[in-house]
Parts: C-alpha cells; structure tokens; sequence
C-alpha cells in the first residue's frame, strides 16, 4: 500500500486542476493518468475549449517548467529542439535547448507542422532525449508533451504518422462544457488568466517522479493482462479495422490502467480501468476500413466501443 | 411483451395440445372439440385483456356439475371411460382457462393437460400423438420456467400489480428445445430398457371392440354376408417375405361340425387347456414340416378366437393359459378387448400329418335325412361325383361342381319356404361363401365323407412394404375341410374366386398404414422380449467387434495382412482412444470468481438482474443500483484483482449485505 500520502497529493492536484478546468473531472482524471504513466497525450478539439489552460494549469500545479509551441508549416526542427551556435568568444560551438526543454510542452496545432518537424518529436516522447550532431541531450524529467490537434481544418494540414500517433498515451476529446459551467467561465473571463497564473502549485516534480514509481508498482491480475490482449486481439482481426494496435499500444494500455487505478485510490487494477482506457488509449491508433487521411477518431471510437462491449470481462 | 403475457401464451400452447391429443380419442366427436376449442380461444381474448365476465367463486361448484355430467355421460351416454374421462376433462380444463387468475390455476390447468394428454395416450393408436406429447414436454418446460419465474417476481415484489417488460429471445426457447430433444432420447432409450409389464393398467378395455361374425360356437347361416363390405382392420399379420405363399394364405379362426338347418355349431367338447412352457411357448401339435412365423396384431374383438394361418403348431404372446381343440381352434380364456399381438408358428403343408379318426361329429347326416331335401342333397352329390374315386376325387368333384354351377353373390334372391341350404342348392342357385361352405359339407356327409366348416379370414391385403397381411372384417371367409384317408383333414374352398376380396391399394395409403403397424409394433407393443433380443442383438454386435480386433491383432502378429479388420473396431478404438485423449489432455481452469460474488449473481440473477459478459463487475453494480451490490463488488475488487484476502470485518460485512440481499429477494 503506497503511503496514503500519495493518495492526498493526487487528490491536491485533482483539485487544483478543477479550479481552471471547470465541470471536466473525467478529463482532469485522463490527464493525470497519461502523466503519472509517463504518457503522452494529444488532445483533438475545436479551438477555445480549454487545452491550453489545461496543459498550462498541468504545469504550473506541479511547479515546473511550461513551453508552447505553435506549430506551423513553416516549422523547423531546429524551432522546436534547439541548434547548435558557434561561441565566438569560446570558439567553440554550443548547444542553445529549443523550447522542447521543458516539463510541460503543448505542441499547439500539431499536425500544421510538417512531418519532418513532427518526427523530430519521435524521440523526445519515447526516450526523453533528443539528439543533435551525434550528441544527446537529456530533457527534463518529468517530460510530458501535450499536443492539440483541430480535427475539423483539414487544408494546410499534415495528418499525423501512424508511429507518431502510436506515441501518444491517450487521445481525448475536451468537448464543450455544459450550461452552468459555461456561464461561470464566462462571468469568470475576466479573470481567467490571472487565475492560472494564481494557481498555486500542488505537487513538485519529485512528487511526480515518486508517484510514476508508484505507478509501476501497481498491482494488475493476470486475467486482466489477458483482458487487454483479448481486446487487441480483437482490434487485429476485427473486419471493420485495417490496422490493429501495436504491441506498444498494450504495453501503455497496461501503464495507464495501472495509473488509472493509482487516480483512483486504489493499488491494484480493476476492469473497469482497462475498460474505461481502451478507447482513448487504442481509438486513435487503429485505422478502421473507411478510414480517411483526415477523418477525426470517431469512427474507429465507434468501433473501439463496438469491441469492448464485446469481449468478456474476467471475474 | 409482460411475463404475464408470456406465461398466457405458453399455457394457452399448452391447453392446446391438450386438446389435440383429446380430439385423437376415437367417438370424441369433431364438434365437441371444435366448441372447446372456440370457447378457449374466447377466454384468451379475455385473459389477454384482463377482463372478467364471471367471478372466481362459481367455477368450483360449475366443476363439481361437470362432474355431475361426466358420471352420467359414462353410465347413460357413452359408457366409455375414455370418451367420458376425455369429455370431463376438456370442460374442466376451459373452465379453468375462465378462471386463470391466481398461480395456483395456471397449475391446474397444466396437471389437467397432463391428464388429457394420458388419457388420450391410453387411447389413441395415431402416430400423431408422438408428436403431440413432443411438444407437450417442450411446452412444459417452457411453461414451468415462465411460472417459477412469475411467482418468484411476485414473491420479490409483493406490492406491484403489473409484470415487468421482458424479452425472452430465441436462445432461450431454443434451450429448452435442445433440453427436451435431449430428455426424449433419454426417455427412448429408457423405454427400449426398461423391463416391461406384460399387462400394463391402461391396456384393460381401453378400445371400443370391433363386433366379429362367424367365431362363436354357433354361427347362423348369412351371417358373414353382411360384413363383406366392412373395411374395419381385423388384424396385421406380419411374415418373412421369403415364406409369402404365391398364393392365397388362409387365416384359421373356427371349425364348427354341427349343422341344423339354420345354421352351424360346436358340439364336440374337446377342448384342453395348454399352459405355456418355460420359454413362454404355448405348444399345440406335433405337425411336421417347414414352419412360417407370424407376427399377429390382433385389433380389439368380441371374440375369444385366435387367428393364424393353416396348421398352427405354436403360438407365443402375452396370455397365461388358452384354449386348444382337436379341430385345431385355438381360443383365450376370455375375449382380450384390448389390442394384442402374439406370434404363431403354422405348418402349411405339413409332412408329417395328424391322422387322429375323425369323430363321430364331422360325419353326422342327420340333417339330410330330414324331409325330402335329404333325397335331393344325395342324389346331387351321387351325380355330381360320378365316376371319382376315393375321398380326394370325390371332394374335387364337388368343389368344382360348386365352383363353376353358382353363382357368387352377396344379396342372393332368397326364395321362399325353402332353407338356406335348399335354397341355394336348389332355389336361387346363389350366394356367398357360407352357402358353398355348407353345400360343399352337405354333399361330402352325403357321400360318407366326414367334413367341417371352418371360419376365418382369407389373404387381405399384402403390404409389401412392411411385409405383412392386413386383413379386414371384409375378408372374412368360410371354408371346408374334409377328412381324406393317408392325408388327415384337407381344405377345399368351393367358393368361385369372385368371392376373394381384391385389393389395389395406392403407395401412400400403404405407407400410412405401414407408419401405424410400426408404431403398433414397437412402441406400443414393444415388449419384454422385444427387449431381450435387442439386447441380445447387442452382445451378438460387441461380440463381434472384440472377434475382429482379436483376429486382426493376432494376425498382425503373425504377419498376415490385416485385411479382416472390422471398420467397426476400427472405429470403436479410435472413438476411445480420443476419450482418453480427451481426458488427459484437458486442462483444468477453475473459477477464480470469489464465492460469495457467484452466490450474489445467483442471488441477483433469481430476481431476473444478471451481468451481462462484457460488463464490468462495477458497470453491473452501478446498473442494479443496490447498495448491497456495490458493497460486495468492492469487496470482489480487493479480494479478485487486489489479491488481498479480506479481513475478518470486510468478511462480515460482505455476509451481511449478502444477507440482506437475499431477505429482499
């Protein structure tokens, strides 16, 4: 049983979030998750509908560094990770760290860079590192990107590589608040903010890097690991999918369920975590059969859905 | 659709089978069940709607009137027990589907069904009611489950008036259907192993008996005639086809060897008791020469004569003693009333003959002495047999006489004043077997010739398809035997081949009736020793088997070829080999489901809630909204996926909240 202060601390930066994000605890919940599984997660809506607030309110909560890149067809590499400049004074040429350098990055707008500034986040996700000239750099620890993406603007957009998506954690959607709570984010506008910048922080990074130790420590059942594979299983031979999830996909699906269970007070995994990530952690990784280059990831949700509501929980 | 409206229709399925198997009983009457059937169908528009017209109070004394009624129905009108017990028991079961209101009466309505569907099986001999008593077991079923089902949700909750909306999909009717295949094999199989009762309850005076002429100790003249047109089915005789003679069989009912004018009897006392020996034999003679078998279907008679083809020699079937006498008439102690099948083994041309002296009886001419017709009778057959030489000439003589100088008919032109016998041998010179019979009897006692008549049925109809006779009241026939020197008692049958019954039967009827003398053959009369020679057949099958598979091992030892080796232990080593397989190879995953969340969906699911497979146990906690539920799924979490045992406390509280649930239940 991890120490019931860690519990208290998730509970502390549940609450913290849910002073910026207002009426949206499922996603505050989804976030945490992808963070405490050392995730990744991008995040596909409309504009206006909180994403940044979110990904900035991730980052001041737990007092660490913040960058955002807007990214742009014009984009290059070097923008995001960083080049390399000849010191005169030195004589000597040194590494200046691109905004990438950070704990918190919000990849804005992802998919209007090019793919080759896209790729040059591949190895910043999957091995907190990046290498320039033969020379790697370490990023930060806890690394987390968040990347937006506007499902609707298709013209002046590149869709995201199959390998690139399969990085990400999860894929939510903010969706639009309901009634009340929009009526007090507008009456609260005026102060929005002021409110994240008043935001003080929850957690340090040393909290988050205990409670991601913590994570792995999670106890998940056999019967449950055989629920994750009957579901991949299902999502490789289902014919209305062409491309099932990657190995890596149940690898993280395992990660987040474990996490999830840690956001919800508890040691060991239910079904219900698996259950309840399976769609946003697989969703945006198969390729359903009519599947168009833009289309958003609501048909394969649809299917996703589909799929779990038929395989058999293990009891 | 409601549970209430489910139960209805299944109890109305029900009702209706109960129904069908009723109109089944014969002189039920096709009009009384028509009115029943509409007065059911009334009360479903009324059960279906909710309505009463009537209140509950009076149907039990309006049952106690029917009861009233079916006393005197059994003693005043149809003096049938079965058409009685039919009639009382569809009244009863309508009245009931009027008064469907408490559970209690759906119950009744199915043990009167029940009732109804044994009545009839006591009854009916159509094969449809295989069919019916089918589905009456796959309509129990379902009516049995949808009633428990509807008391339990009325226990459970005790304040609400309606039923709930449920769907019963095809699986579940599906179910009960595999269930109730699989128990009907089971019943079969039972019933070709269960020992048999010899006399079953049932089996005593169930049918109504089929009024013979011609098979008691004394027959009057012209009573045969009038049965020639009757189709009833007298019997079914079946035979190995290789022993069907090319020509017409003789069926031996009756030998009488008295006449007096008006008509024959029996006045020879001879008759001996033959008690059956310890292989359940009954033995007759000691004939000689190449025996046919019959297997006989003997319908319900009012008579106690057994039939079987010429001589018989044995007879076996479910008797305790019968009846035998020198002139070869073989009857039971009593007349069976109930459909009876025996066996009978008969000598055709026997080689070695039964040469007893004829009795005084057979050659007595008394008759023909009185009056002036004695004259006449004499001076025939002195014409009629001049120049022949000894009793077979002499009898040839006079059947061919008979054969070719009357004619055959059925409604002779009786002249007035004259006997029978005068009559058609002098009058009318017309008649029907009986008459040639007697004539051909009279003119052999004329010529010193001792000579008897002998009643039966002649040939029928050949099914070719089952390999048997049916022989109905139509082919009933009367012949003579006269009593040659060297060759004992020898028939002749005067009667022109006018006077044989022809048949030419369509496929279709001959496949219909070879359905019922199946049916008949090996289901309701399937007896004990049918039993014993299937199992019999079995041994001889394994037998077999383990012949084969020795040789075939023993020759692959020798280095023979193997080519001897019956497919069949082929087949049964392979068969067993994978059971083996099976049952070692089988791995065995036991539940890790914590007992007591399997006693609680048990408990739920008595209540009509159960998780569905893909459903989490939290999804299913949340959907029942039982507090209770959720408790011990939080309980279920800790011990199933945390790996924690619970704690004493944890333990007491899931047993309470299980404790609780099932008091609510």
């Amino acid at each position: 049983m991890p120490e019931i202060n860690a519990f208290q601390k998730i509970k502390s930066l549940k609450e913290n979030l849910g002073k910026v994000i207002r009426g949206k605890p499922g996603i505050i919940d989804l976030a945490i998750t992808a963070l405490l599984s050392r995730g990744h997660l991008l995040i596909e809506d409309v504009p206006g509908v909180g994403k940044t607030t979110l990904a900035h309110g991730l980052a001041k909560s737990i007092n660490c560094s913040f960058q955002r890149i807007q990214f742009t067809s014009d984009l290059l590499p070097s923008d995001v990770i960083g080049v390399t400049v000849y010191n005169q004074a030195l004589h000597s040429f040194e590494f200046r760290e691109g905004p990438l350098f950070a704990n918190i990055v919000l990849a804005d707008e992802i998919n209007r860079a090019t793919p080759k500034t896209q790729s040059a986040l591949l190895e910043a996700m999957n091995d907190r590192q990046v290498s320039v000239e033969k020379t790697t750099y370490r990023l930060p620890r806890p690394f987390m990107l968040l990347a937006t993406q506007n499902p609707l603007e298709f013209s002046g957009t590149f869709p995201l590589p199959e390998s690139q998506l399969d990085r990400f954690t999860m894929c939510i959607k903010m969706g639009y608040p309901d009634e009340s709570h929009e009526r007090e984010i507008i009456t609260r506008s005026a102060s929005a903010s002021s409110s994240i910048e008043a935001l003080s922080p929850a957690l340090t990074t040393d909290d988050v890097e205990r409670l991601q130790a913590l994570v792995d420590k999670v106890k998940v059942d056999e019967d449950l690991v055989g629920y994750i594979m009957a579901i991949a299983k299902a999502t490789r031979n289902h014919r209305s999918i062409r491309l099932g999830v990657s190995p890596r996909a149940t690898m993280t699906l395992y990660k987040a369920a474990q996490a999830r269970a840690l956001v919800s007070g508890r040691d060991y995994c239910i079904p219900d975590d698996i259950k309840a990530l399976s769609v946003p952690v697989f969703a945006h990784r198969i390729i359903t059969a009519e599947h168009g280059a833009f289309d958003g990831t609501e048909a394969s949700t649809a299917v996703m859905d589909e799929i779990v509501s038929g395989i058999a929980v293990p009891i | 659709m409601n549970l209430n409206a489910y139960t209805l229709i299944v109890t109305y399925l029900m009702a209706g089978l109960g129904l069908a198997a009723i109109s089944l009983v014969e002189s039920i009457g096709a009009a009384f069940t028509l009115a029943m059937a509409g007065a059911a169908a009334f009360t479903l528009a009324l059960n279906l709607k909710g309505r009463r017209i009537i209140p509950g109070a009076i149907w039990n004394p309006l049952a106690a009137v029917v009861f009233a009624f079916f006393i005197a129905d059994y003693l005043a009108f149809s003096g049938s027990l079965i058409v009685a017990a039919g009639r009382f028991l569809t009244i009863l079961l309508v009245l009931k589907l009027f008064d469907l209101a408490r559970n209690r009466d759906f119950v009744i309505a199915y043990g009167i069904v029940f009732f109804q569907i044994l009545s009839a099986a006591a009854s009916t001999v159509s094969p449809i009611f295989l069919i019916i008593l089918s589905l009456f077991i796959i309509g129990a079923i379902w009516a049995m489950i949808l009633f428990n089902m509807k008391r339990d949700y009325q226990e459970a909750h005790p304040a609400e008036k309606g039923f709930p909306r449920v769907a019963f999909g095809g699986p579940f009717f599906a179910y009960v259907v595999g269930a109730s295949a699989f128990s009907i094999v089971v019943t079969f199989i039972i019933f070709f192993i269960m020992p048999r009762m010899e006399f079953g309850f049932f089996q005593r005076k169930t049918l109504n008996t089929v009024k013979v002429s011609g098979f008691s100790d004394r027959v009057d003249l012209g009573t045969i005639g009038p049965v020639k047109e009757d189709p009833t089915i007298i019997m079914r005789v079946g035979i190995n086809p290789i022993d069907k003679p090319d020509g017409l069989i003789y069926f031996r009912g009756m030998a009488l060897d008295s006449y007096d004018g008006k008509g024959w009897s029996k006045t020879l006392k001879d008759e001996i008791v033959i008690r059956r020996n310890d292989g359940g034999v009954f033995n007759l003679t000691r004939l000689e020469g190449r025996a046919i078998e019959q297997s006989i279907l003997l319908e319900p008679l009012d008579t106690d004569v057994l039939f079987a083809a010429g001589n018989p020699v044995s007879i076996e079937g479910p008797f305790q003693n019968i009846w035998f006498d020198r002139s070869g008439t073989i009857r039971l102690p009593s007349p069976p009333y109930s459909r009876i099948q025996y066996k009978a083994r008969s000598i055709l041309s026997p080689v070695r003959k039964d040469l007893s002296m004829p009795l005084l009886q057979y050659s007595d001419t008394s008759f023909l002495n009185e009056g002036p017709e004695g004259a006449r009778i004499k001076a025939l057959a002195e014409s009629v047999t001049d120049g022949a030489l000894g009793a077979r000439e002499i009898a040839q003589a006079i059947e061919a006489h008979l054969k070719s100088s009357y004619s055959y008919t059925l409604n002779p032109n009786a002249s007035a004043g004259l006997s029978p016998l005068d009559d058609f041998l002098f009058g009318s010179r017309q008649g029907y077997c009986e008459h040639y019979a007697t004539a051909m009897a009279a003119l052999l006692r004329a010529k010193g010739i001792p000579s008897r008549i002998v009643t039966g049925f002649l040939n029928g109809e050949w099914n070719g398809l089952g390999s048997y006779y049916i022989v109905r009241q139509q082919d009933a026939h009367s012949w003579v035997e006269a009593f040659i020197e060297h060759d004992g008692w020898v028939r002749f049958d005067p009667t022109p081949s006018a006077g044989v019954v022809s048949y030419s039967p369509s496929p279709v009827s001959l496949y219909m009736d070879l359905l019922r003398w199946r049916w008949n053959r090996y289901i309701i009369q399937f007896s004990f020793s049918d039993q014993r020679q299937i199992a019999m057949r079995f041994e001889g099958v394994g037998a077999g088997v383990f012949e084969n598979l020795r040789n075939a091992l023993l020759e692959k030892k020798t280095g023979g070829a193997a080519s001897k080796f019956s497919p069949v232990a082929v087949v049964v080593v392979i068969v067993v080999g994978l059971i083996v397989w099976r049952l070692f190879t089988r791995k065995k995953t036991p539940s890790r489901t914590p007992r007591f969340y399997a006693e609680m969906l048990r408990t739920l699911k008595r209540r009509g809630l159960s998780r569905k497979p893909a459903e989490t146990p939290l999804e299913f906690a949340e959907r029942t909204g039982i507090t209770e539920v959720k408790d011990i799924t939080t309980a279920l979490h800790i011990e199933r996926y945390g790996g924690r045992r619970l704690t004493e406390a944890e333990r007491g509280s899931v047993d309470a909240a299980m404790g609780r649930l099932k008091r609510s239940a």
